[in-house]
């Protein structure tokens, strides 16, 4: 009998797709759908607040990445430098439309 | 069909799934199980498994593969970032000599015959264990001491054994710690003092439960004798009854308040080691080093999360205190005087075994650490300075005389504590492994000493103004990796079975018995204790 406290991931790949059975027992955790809803109700609601607001975490996220090392990302661009670059851009776009919009 | 591609992406993807956890490290690492069968089983039938250090649910894990007992998961360490933050912490080892030649037997079995080819740093601490009994009876006791009169290690075998380590050190011993048993129990511990104090040893401590030195005048005044030389490591686990009960079978509150009473007036440099165990004390670190805070000549305080080895079993392997948890606890129960990031790895050990901390009292009566009042990365710069030009004898003097031109500088009256030349102190923790506060001292004396009296009088400024606090995790057989052992600093003094002297990890020593008894008291022991044999204590407040 495994003790409980261990995390399944630990315990092999049969334990653990068991215990993501257990958790997913009615199908699949289409978890990705949910975030990008949300997302899209925040731009909705914010507008160019939020692409200012998430395009500025982004951008400190990466540059807190890239000063710890790292060069690559998943994101489709690549290079964390080019990420960096294209989230700079977002979050200028979002700061200018949000100032646009209410001053 | 797009859609429904995108829909699979996002739900469950063929092929395999993203592991939860994330791999940190491969190890070589060892069956809890199979040693609990065996704790004394030879060296050479104990299995080395392959495995990993991985960081799930928060937590970083101990996972290895047993041929009889399968996939073995014990907790490594509570906290991955505090982890992370240690391994930036390092700096080059330096050579040894193995105590044998060509021994290139991997861990435990190598130690068989002492430092093998393959360990990776010299020895920094020299534990000898010079008594086999103890005036206590400790649960926890990680040597599993007897109380009953037994044996003391032969003054020439103690010397015999750290002459050897001394001669492949190059002459030079940075620590010799004298334990046992009760070391304060060896009838000729003066005259093993006097002994070692002839000999080029940079630090001698005595680590003791305090029960002898609360009363004895004579020991006290031989240690006194040498107090630029010879520290005391106090066993203090708490100020609680129940945490005296739980660790020492007694409430030793009121010894423990005289010893530290009597050594801090007799000036003599003292460290609080705290045995924290969770759920019993680790709620007491806090107040472990607000003591240390509150009493001069109380330099350090050492932390030890409580190991499974001796009589400390009975551990969850899985739910326990850790060095990084140790660390996680320090800002709420020190009201944020220390917090995790007033601490390094010492940088010289493995990262993952000893975290080191100098705090300061600055002239308004603030302590405040080293790192915070020269910053984290001035520091990683001195580091990288020691790290690069290490090898150069001429250059590792100019930077011992910085040292003690910054320390003499800090310590003079006029000058603030928080002056950034301070930072230059840390580089002797590189260049000295166990940097105690009492050996800043003697830096401080040792430059001091063409003016007189000074010496004397910046130590006892010293005393006041420094305390230096460790976390030192040893590892039982949950928790041991080989990297560790081979890159392990303090070393136990052992015989061979055929008379040799050499030495081994202490946490190689302490977990496996066939190594256990290889350390002096157990193989060189001969003559009785006799009339100074265990002491008879009177255990209790209110003596």
């Amino acid at each position: 009998m495994t003790d409980p406290r261990i995390p399944p991931d630990l315990l092999g790949h049969e334990v653990a797709r068991a215990a993501r059975a257990a958790s997913d027992h009615q199908g699949p955790d289409p978890v990705g759908w949910c975030v990008i809803a949300t997302t899209a109700l925040l731009a909705w609601l914010l507008g160019p607040v939020a692409l200012a607001v998430l395009g500025a975490i982004g951008l400190v996220r990466y540059g807190l990445a890239w000063r710890r090392g790292r060069m690559d990302s998943r994101c489709i661009l690549g290079d964390v430098r080019v990420v960096i670059g294209y989230l700079a851009v977002l979050t200028t776009v979002g700061i200018v439309a949000t100032a646009l919009r209410f001053f | 069909m797009g859609a429904g591609r995108h829909i699979d992406t996002l739900g469950s993807a063929p092929g395999m799934p993203v592991r939860q956890d994330r791999i940190r490290q491969y190890v070589t690492a060892y069956c809890g199980q199979c040693h609990r069968e065996d704790p004394d089983a030879p060296l050479a039938t104990v299995g080395r498994l392959p495995g990993y250090l991985s960081e799930a649910d928060g937590r970083v894990w101990l996972v290895r593969g047993c041929p009889t007992h399968g996939r073995i998961v014990t907790l490594y360490d509570e906290s991955p970032e505090i982890l992370d933050w240690l391994e930036r912490w390092t700096a080059p080892t330096k050579h040894h000599v193995p105590d044998q030649a060509g021994n290139f037997d991997p861990p435990p079995i190598a130690y068989d015959r002492g430092l093998g080819e393959l360990q990776t740093q010299h020895t920094c601490i020299l534990l000898t264990d010079i008594v086999e009994g103890c005036n206590l009876s400790c649960p926890t006791c990680f040597t599993d001491s007897p109380t009953k009169p037994d044996s003391v290690v032969p003054l020439d075998t103690v010397l015999a054994n750290i002459d050897q380590r001394l001669a492949r050190e190059n002459g030079r011993l940075d620590v010799v710690m004298l334990s046992g048993g009760e070391p304060t129990l060896h009838p000729e511990l003066p005259r093993l003092l006097d002994e070692l104090c002839e000999r080029d040893i940079h630090r001698i401590l005595i680590n003791t439960n305090g029960v002898t030195l609360s009363r004895d005048d004579g020991l006290l005044g031989a240690i006194s004798r040498h107090d630029e030389r010879v520290e005391v490591y106090l066993q203090f686990d708490g100020l609680r009854a129940s945490t005296h009960r739980h660790h020492r079978a007694a409430d030793l509150g009121a010894i423990k308040a005289r010893t530290i009473a009597r050594l801090s007036e007799a000036e003599i440099f003292t460290t609080l080691t705290m045995t924290a165990t969770l759920g019993v004390n680790d709620d007491e670190i806090g107040d472990v080093i607000g003591v240390a805070l509150a009493n001069d000549f109380v330099g350090g305080v050492s932390i030890q999360p409580q190991f499974g080895s001796g009589r400390g079993d009975g551990i969850d392997p899985l739910d326990r205190l850790t060095h990084t948890g140790v660390l996680a606890r320090l800002a709420d129960q020190t009201g944020g005087v220390v917090t995790w990031r007033d601490l390094t790895a010492l940088p010289c050990s493995h990262p993952h075994c000893a975290s080191v901390g100098y705090l300061l009292k600055t002239d308004d009566d603030t302590w405040r650490s080293l790192i915070a009042l020269i910053g984290e990365d001035e520091l990683a710069d001195h580091l990288d300075l020691v790290a690069n030009k290490v090898t150069s004898p001429e250059l590792a003097r100019q930077t011992k005389t910085l040292v003690k031109q910054a320390l003499l500088g800090l310590l003079s009256d006029q000058t603030s504590l928080s002056h950034p030349d301070i930072g230059r102190a840390f580089r002797t923790v590189c260049d000295s492994c166990d940097l105690g506060v009492g050996a800043l001292a003697k830096l401080v004396a040792d430059q001091a000493r063409p003016g007189g009296g000074r010496g004397r009088r910046l130590r006892r400024l010293l005393a006041e103004r420094v305390v230096r606090v460790t976390v030192k995790p040893f590892m039982d057989i949950d928790t041991m990796i080989e990297p560790r052992l081979l890159q392990c600093c303090v070393h136990v003094g052992t015989r061979s079975t055929d008379g040799a002297d050499q030495c081994a990890p202490f946490c190689a020593v302490q977990a496996w018995g066939p190594l256990a008894d290889q350390r002096l008291s157990s193989a060189a022991a001969t003559a009785p204790v006799g009339q100074t044999g265990p002491v008879p204590v009177t255990l209790g407040r209110g003596r």
